[in-house]
């Protein structure tokens, strides 16, 4: 990857020797800031932006910095903690858009935040690389135009109806092996809030879609004790239960399904077999597991495993969620690299340079790129545990659907 | 050197002075009174002898040892207990839990049983309504078993606070037998702090006389019964009545 | 049918942890005129001592006695240098609360980041009996919940602490003239609410993860419990946690799982409504002694 940005490198300094000179940018170096969850209820998400972010600066500024223009920047790293509450949130994004004069901003993992911080981030004229959310209905082709509200916005995940089907047909697939029956009856348990609800919108959908019968069961955000409601999904007769909402609580709540013995298989959202591995936890049900976008766990590439032994060794926490992480390490270097591209800093030219490529890193196989509403697409990796086991996964990466499920609003 | 000696108290709350130069004593086994109309003083310098109140001056010493200046528990367990004013007991708890309870300070448990028994054989209320809520009993019994309370703790001087406040003339004579006998039956000396002028003269054996904070006059009952002074603070004008009830200090 | 009974137990269970819980704070709200909101992150701190002691090595039983010695010794230091100030104005006693579940908070996160922790259960087995499950951990919790209830009832009516503790709470300054340090009392009473507040966090790990973050859900339902109960009402606390844990078993077995905990708040409303002392009566709460 280095030798080809050196290549890329030369070639922009020839360009820019021929060019006029570039958009003035703030002294020192280029501004990057995060906000995100490092306390409060979404810390399994939110910690890893921060994390992940800061690994690639590193390596950046390690090899040299950015070359733009025949100069090199390095990148300044404002790491912001949103406390998991939306007006921290969006005091932290102004301080660092009005105040420190950031260029881009990464974050948050948290939805209804994300909206928010874009009216903050659009008018400086500031790059937002961010989480999908209730984010991915406003990211229309007229919004994303130049001059639009969301130009400088980019969402770094699929539209959710993308990440949903592929994780539902993933699951399905490799609990219905196991169970070696035809599964029917689905319950969902999510948290009655903004998350809960956007993110079980469509994974029900994506569920009927397979031929499943759902029921949704939402509980207050703050539950501990879940097993009246999961005794009430037992007397459903459910053949799987999935739990859709953060890894913290899913991992509080599982284990109280397996007491109960409520269903025949589960899956687990927001829990890396890396955790499961971790903290021993053994089931004698089947479970799947899914990551975005692949497991630290069961890293399916040896780039991916390369990157998470990096990650890890610098210091982050083996976490739920961890995986997030890679998401926000590779825009940075796409950032970076689009900056050498453009030759220049100034942000209209950036993201004009940004649409126009397709990146490989190492979130996926095939390189990335953002379609005209400015979202990316990529595969997700899910993974069956071997009942009875504690590190014996069997893993499949599903490409996602090119089309909604029916009654989807593909957002 | 008696058991109660008091030299020099002044008292205070915050800025009012209330106690002025006080200075009295009380031998072993002996009855003594403080007289005086509403508002002179008394309580608060008996709450200053038994450690709730802390004088601004003055020592207090019991059988020569400075007790001035600690706290309540430090004079039950030297034996100088309170009887407080309005009786004070705790109308929750049994009259039974009472008892027990003034005998807090106290480590022999078998004793403190027996103690109880004899409570309850001199004040035979207090074996009827052993288990009944405190509150449940007559402002008469009440007071019975305040001073059973304090008797509890095998006090060697016991400070009664206006104990004929708020009773009837009959329950006022009840009150007095069991203040009279208390040396005979419990070998406990008596400071005795009242209004009721015909009630302590009854039963003391010394008095003190207090005005606006001060001891204006010290004798023997029968001296003090007679003098100019008695007969001016009580029968001036204004002042409270001999042997009429009155409101609390 | 099953699913009924076990809806049932399933309510004790959820019952005898606030139970815990909430005796705790009745004790110190009722009792002491000392108003801790920091007592849910007392409860978070057992917890955290219990994972420290497993992760280390040691056993459960050993890191649940570390967690009550660990809470209670928090308890002693805390009221001697900061709660003890606010005896005469208890609203200061809340505001410093609400700072010190803060730094709290932060000086776990800082040492052992804000991650969540977990335990391997304590007791793994689960019995079926009739199609009801019953876990064994929750069984142990119900039964420590109610020796816990037990030796405090015990120790409050008819010990000769007991009595003297009720006595300072009735009538402080004629307590004081029976030789009662009262105090002293206060500390200890204290203390023991902080040991309790240790001993449940250490269930509740036993139970499930935790994070440095529980602390404020519990405490909300704790101080319901012991106002619906009444305030010091050591029976008061086991019946309210009893009703409580009966509406959420039921109202989320059967109700609009959204609401479940709507159901308890309107429950508790009305309780409050209809009988402001609490169930079974109990003392006015925090006022300036």
């Amino acid at each position: 990857m280095i030798a080809a940005w050196k290549e890329r490198a030369v070639l922009a300094l020839a360009l820019s020797a021929l060019a006029g000179p570039a958009f003035a940018q703030s002294e020192g170096g280029v501004k990057i800031g995060v906000v995100a969850a490092q306390t409060g209820a979404f810390v399994s998400a939110g910690n890893t932006i921060g994390a992940g972010v800061s690994l690639a600066v590193k390596e950046i500024n390690d090899g040299g910095g950015v070359k733009i223009d025949g100069k090199t920047f390095k990148l300044d790293l404002l790491n912001r903690d949103d406390r998991t509450d939306v007006n921290v949130a969006i005091a932290a994004g102004r301080e660092l858009v009005n105040d420190d004069n950031i260029n881009a901003l990464y974050g948050t993992e948290s939805h209804d935040f994300s909206v928010s911080m874009t009216k903050i981030t659009g008018p400086a004229k500031v790059l937002q690389f961010t989480g999908n959310s209730s984010l991915g209905a406003i990211l229309t082709e007229q919004s994303v135009a130049p001059g639009g509200p969301l130009h400088y916005t980019f969402q770094t995940e699929p539209p959710e109806f993308q990440r949903s089907g592929s994780t539902a047909r993933g699951v399905l697939k490799l609990l219905g092996k196991e169970i070696g029956q035809p599964l029917k009856n689905a319950v969902v348990f999510v948290a009655d809030d903004a998350t809960g609800q956007y993110l079980s919108e469509h994974y029900v959908k994506a569920l009927e879609a397979n031929g499943q019968h759902v029921d949704l069961i939402k509980y207050p955000p703050s539950t501990t004790d879940f097993t009246p409601l999961l005794t009430r999904a037992k007397s459903l007769n459910p053949d799987t239960v999935h739990f859709w909402y953060n890894g913290d609580v899913t991992l509080i709540a599982f284990p109280q399904a397996v007491q109960l013995n409520v269903a025949k298989g589960y899956f687990l959202f927001g829990v890396d077999p890396g955790v499961w591995a971790e903290r021993k936890l053994v089931s004698t049900a089947p479970v799947t597991l899914s990551c975005v976008p692949m497991c630290w766990g069961a890293p399916p590439s040896p780039e991916a495993k390369s990157y998470f032994d990096r990650y890890f060794a610098a210091g982050a926490v083996k976490g739920v969620q961890s995986s997030v992480s890679l998401l926000y390490y590779d825009y940075v270097h796409w950032y970076a690299k689009a900056m050498e591209e453009a030759g220049t800093t100034d942000p209209d030219k950036v993201v004009a340079q940004i649409e126009k490529m397709k990146y490989q890193g190492v979130v996926s196989k095939v390189p990335l790129y953002f379609d005209k509403r400015h979202r990316v697409t990529f595969a997700t990796e899910v993974c069956l545990v071997k009942p009875g086991t504690s590190d014996k996964f069997e893993c499949a990466v599903e490409e996602p659907p090119a089309e909604p499920p029916p009654g989807d609003n593909a957002g | 050197m008696s058991l109660l000696d008091i030299a020099h108290i002044d008292t205070a709350y915050g800025a009012i002075s209330v106690n002025r130069d006080v200075s009295l004593s009380v031998g072993e086994g002996e009855i003594a009174t403080i007289l005086g109309p509403n508002g002179a003083g008394k309580t608060t310098l008996l709450r200053a002898i038994c450690g709730v109140v802390k004088p601004k001056r003055g020592a207090i010493l019991v059988s020569g040892r400075d007790m001035t200046r600690l706290p309540p528990d430090k004079l039950a367990k030297a034996g100088v207990v309170m009887v407080p004013e309005g009786r004070r007991i705790f109308a929750d708890l049994t009259v039974r839990e009472n008892l027990r309870l003034g005998a807090y300070a106290r480590e022999d448990r078998e004793a403190i049983e027996a103690d109880i028994r004899r409570m309850e054989y001199y004040f035979p209320v207090l074996a009827q309504k052993r288990d009944q809520k405190g509150g449940a009993l007559s402002g008469g019994q009440q007071q019975m078993l305040a001073i059973a309370r304090g008797l509890m703790a095998r006090p060697r001087l016991l400070l009664l606070d206006e104990p004929s406040l708020g009773l009837s003339p009959l329950m006022v004579k009840e009150v007095q037998s069991v203040i009279a006998d208390l040396r005979k039956n419990f070998g406990a000396a008596v400071l005795l702090v009242e209004q009721n002028a015909s009630l302590a003269l009854a039963v003391a054996e010394r008095g003190y006389l207090m005005q606006s904070g001060r001891i204006v006059a010290a004798n023997a009952i029968a001296e003090l019964r007679d003098s100019r002074l008695m007969r001016d603070l009580y029968l001036g004008a204004g002042k409270s009545r001999l042997g009429e009830a009155a409101a609390p200090n | 049918m099953e699913i009924f009974l076990q809806q049932l137990i399933n309510s004790l269970s959820v019952a005898s942890v606030i139970i815990l819980i909430g005796i705790g704070i009745t004790l110190i709200f009722g009792l002491t005129g000392i108003i801790n909101f920091a007592h849910g992150e007392f409860l978070m701190i057992g917890g955290m001592t219990t994972w420290l002691v497993v992760s280390h090595g040691g056993g459960f039983l050993l890191g649940a006695a570390a967690a009550v010695a660990v809470v209670g010794a928090l308890g002693f230091v805390l009221e001697r240098s900061l709660f003890r100030l606010t005896l005469d104005r208890p609203m200061n006693g809340f505001i410093i609360s609400l700072g010190l579940i803060v730094v709290l908070q932060h000086v776990v996160i800082r040492f052992w980041n804000s991650y969540q922790k977990a335990i391997p259960q304590p007791l793994a087995s689960v019995w079926e009996i009739g199609g009801v499950r019953i876990v064994a951990m929750r069984a142990a919790v119900v039964l420590i919940t109610a020796v816990v209830v037990a030796i405090t009832f015990f120790a409050i009516s008819r010990s000769r602490y007991g009595l003297a503790l009720r006595a300072s709470v009735a009538d402080q300054e004629t307590a004081a003239l029976m030789g009662v340090p009262v105090r002293r009392y206060i500390t200890g009473v204290f203390i023991y609410g902080s040991a309790l507040a240790g001993l449940g966090g250490a269930m509740m790990i036993a139970l499930f993860p935790i994070t440095p973050f529980i602390g404020s859900v519990i405490v909300v339902r704790g101080f319901a419990v012991a106002l619906i109960g009444g305030l010091g009402n050591v029976a008061g606390a086991v019946l309210a946690g009893l009703v409580l844990g009966l509406m959420d078993g039921l109202s989320a077995g059967y109700g609009l799982p959204e609401w479940t905990e709507a159901y308890s708040f309107a429950l508790m409303i009305l309780i409050l409504l209809l009988r402001p002392q609490g169930l079974l009566g109990g003392t006015a709460g925090p006022k300036a002694i």
